[in-house]
């Protein structure tokens, strides 16, 4: 989705799934090797989809049972890898999953300690509790940018793409002026056939080069895109309608309704999924006037 | 904001751990008869003390952490040369402290700089080569999750549209505003003004009277503004004291009611330091054959013409 901020990230990827690969290769239990091969591809796979939310949510759980293993096999060769446990922590993941990878640790732990002395078993454990809770600060205060994102009205920096809050606002703002300038507006949303983000990153570069600057382009959900058209009149809203139509109608499904003072993007959105027809157009009884 | 307490509460209680781990330590080598090993460490708990103390205290939150960083690597430091197999296992815990504590950035310098030196300390209790190429493995691996995040805040800034201090559009927002605003009056013929409102006060408020009444003028400013104009009517700051309110399928006569209303609503409105707001307003409207990008340059010359004190 952003690839020009990817490519630094992708690397450092890249970098640790190489040295995962290198302590594989000198790796002598076949258990471990196994798993740190694994761990490598996922590493890679990780490089070109380092935003995917869905990607880290698989990636975490994973990499709790490397370190388990890790420490289950050959306690006293990984030992350095017991530190990796509050990193884990900041990764994106649910709260649940955090609680899990706090007893996780603790029974890493535990599987070390026949190994150490009592006495840096203890220490060990104790600095592991205080690095524990460091990682859970810095999860909250990740959790706090994870909100701000989530409220962003402008969703890439490249494009004039906008989130559906912004939309909700637009749309009674478009209402008011409707009104007032007498003049058409109506929302068009329209979803995709086929699935795939490389479908959806054309559809959505190709709404924006059909729209004005001042028709806004949303993503209502993630395959559901909105426009809304803002015309002069009646008859020139028909044309512009039947024009972005038939550009977008061989591989989309396409919903059209007149903005008025109730309408829920979401509403149509679900409206749009169970169409029979590939176009449909909402007649309102336009008495407004 | 409870978020944050929690989070400077969590840090309290790591270090307070952590201090409690230097304590033990101290004691184990008093136990042991260490003696000379027992001083530097319990200087270091000490540190480690005092930034428990501040961590919930303060709002600065940058010094107990650099405080916490340098007695770790210190400890580590000074124990290394005496541990024995289990050198490996706490030559992980600096590169993970930086992470922890340190901006991501700054984390993965500290972390690649110091290398050479936490192995050379380790290197004589080493069992096998292995244990340089762990190390690099756990910095590259703890700056993962860090660098999505230095992404994702990246994102936010460049995409944010708003200006931090007063809430309503910044400058780069504005004049795409304003493009979007031209097409549109083109394209529906309709016409367009846009009423460029200076805030003298703005200019001197910060050293009379300080921020909080600064960003209060700001925010009771925006406010009437906002309130004396219609729904979908955009304010914008296009510099410190210079404002613009885009007023669509507005002429000259609706523009020149806009501007009574707000200045006029400016000056009912007492605020404890300044009296009234004193708002100087001009309005632009949108010749017939102008392009945006000349509209713009119009509408920053009259700003420019509105700072100059008028003699």
């Amino acid at each position: 989705m952003q690839s020009k901020y990817k490519t630094p990230l992708s690397g450092l990827f890249l970098l640790g799934a190489a040295l995962v690969a290198i302590i594989a290769w000198q790796e002598k239990d076949i258990i471990t090797q196994g798993l740190l091969i694994v761990a490598t591809l996922v590493l890679t796979l990780l490089a070109w989809h380092p935003f995917s939310r869905r990607a880290w949510a698989l990636t975490v759980p994973f990499f709790a049972l490397v370190l388990l293993v890790l420490l289950w096999r050959a306690p006293m060769t990984h030992a350095i890898s017991i530190w990796l446990w509050p990193i884990l922590l900041l990764a994106p993941q649910p709260r649940s999953m955090r609680y899990t990878l706090l007893m996780a640790a603790t029974l890493g732990w535990w599987l070390m300690q026949g190994h150490l002395g009592a006495a840096q078993t203890a220490l060990s454990g104790a600095l592991l509790a205080a690095l524990m809770a460091l990682g859970f600060a810095k999860a909250i205060e990740h959790g706090r940018l994870r909100h701000e994102l989530e409220r962003r009205q402008r969703l890439t920096p490249e494009d004039p793409l906008w989130s559906l809050g912004r939309l909700r606002q637009d749309l009674s703002v478009e209402w008011a002026r409707v009104q007032r300038e007498n003049i058409h507006a109506e929302l068009l949303m329209v979803r995709p056939y086929q699935r795939g983000h490389k479908v959806r990153r054309r559809l959505r570069e190709r709404l924006i080069a059909l729209t004005h600057a001042f028709e806004g382009c949303y993503r209502v959900d993630a395959k559901t895109f909105a426009v809304l058209l803002i015309s002069r009149d009646e008859q020139r809203a028909a044309a512009r309608r039947e024009a972005i139509a038939a550009e977008l109608q061989a591989h989309c499904r396409i919903r059209i309704a007149p903005v008025t003072p109730n309408l829920n993007p979401i509403t149509l959105g679900n409206e749009l999924s169970l169409q029979a027809s590939g176009l449909h157009f909402r007649h309102e009884a336009t008495d407004h006037a | 904001m409870p978020e944050r307490l929690a989070s400077s509460r969590l840090h309290a209680i790591a270090y307070t751990c952590g201090a409690l781990v230097l304590a033990s330590l101290a004691t184990w080598h008093y136990l042991m008869g260490h003696y000379p090993r027992i001083l530097p460490i319990s200087l270091l708990t000490l540190m480690v003390s005092i930034a428990a103390l501040m961590a919930e205290n303060t709002d600065a939150r940058r010094l107990p952490a650099y405080l916490v960083l340098i007695s770790g690597y210190l400890a580590i430091a000074v124990e290394a040369p005496y541990l024995a197999t289990s050198g490996a296992l706490w030559m992980g815990v600096p590169p993970i402290l930086a992470t922890l504590l340190l901006p991501s950035g700054a984390a993965l310098f500290l972390n690649v700089l110091l290398a050479p030196m936490w192995l050379l300390l380790i290197n004589p209790v080493l069992s096998t080569p292995a244990g340089g190429m762990q190390y690099f493995m756990l910095v590259i691996l703890s700056m993962l999750p860090l660098g999505w995040y230095m992404q994702q805040t990246r994102l936010l800034k460049t995409t944010d549209q708003l200006d931090t201090q007063s809430g309503i559009l910044a400058r780069d927002a504005l004049s795409e505003r304003l493009i979007a605003e031209v097409a549109r009056a083109r394209a529906l013929n309709q016409s367009l003004s846009v009423l460029v409102m200076h805030i003298p006060q703005l200019d001197m408020a910060n050293e009379q009277f300080g921020q909080t009444a600064q960003d209060t003028l700001l925010t009771t400013f925006c406010q009437v503004v906002q309130r004396n104009s219609r729904l979908g009517d955009a304010l914008g700051r296009h510099s410190h004291s210079v404002f613009w309110l885009l007023l669509a399928d507005a002429g000259e006569a609706g523009a020149l009611i806009v501007r009574e209303r707000v200045t006029h609503a400016l000056a009912e409105t007492p605020l404890p330091e300044f009296g009234t707001i004193k708002a100087q307003a001009r309005i632009c409207r949108l010749a017939d054959d102008e392009s945006a990008e000349r509209f713009e340059q119009r509408l920053i010359s009259r700003g420019f013409n509105l700072l100059e004190p008028e003699t």
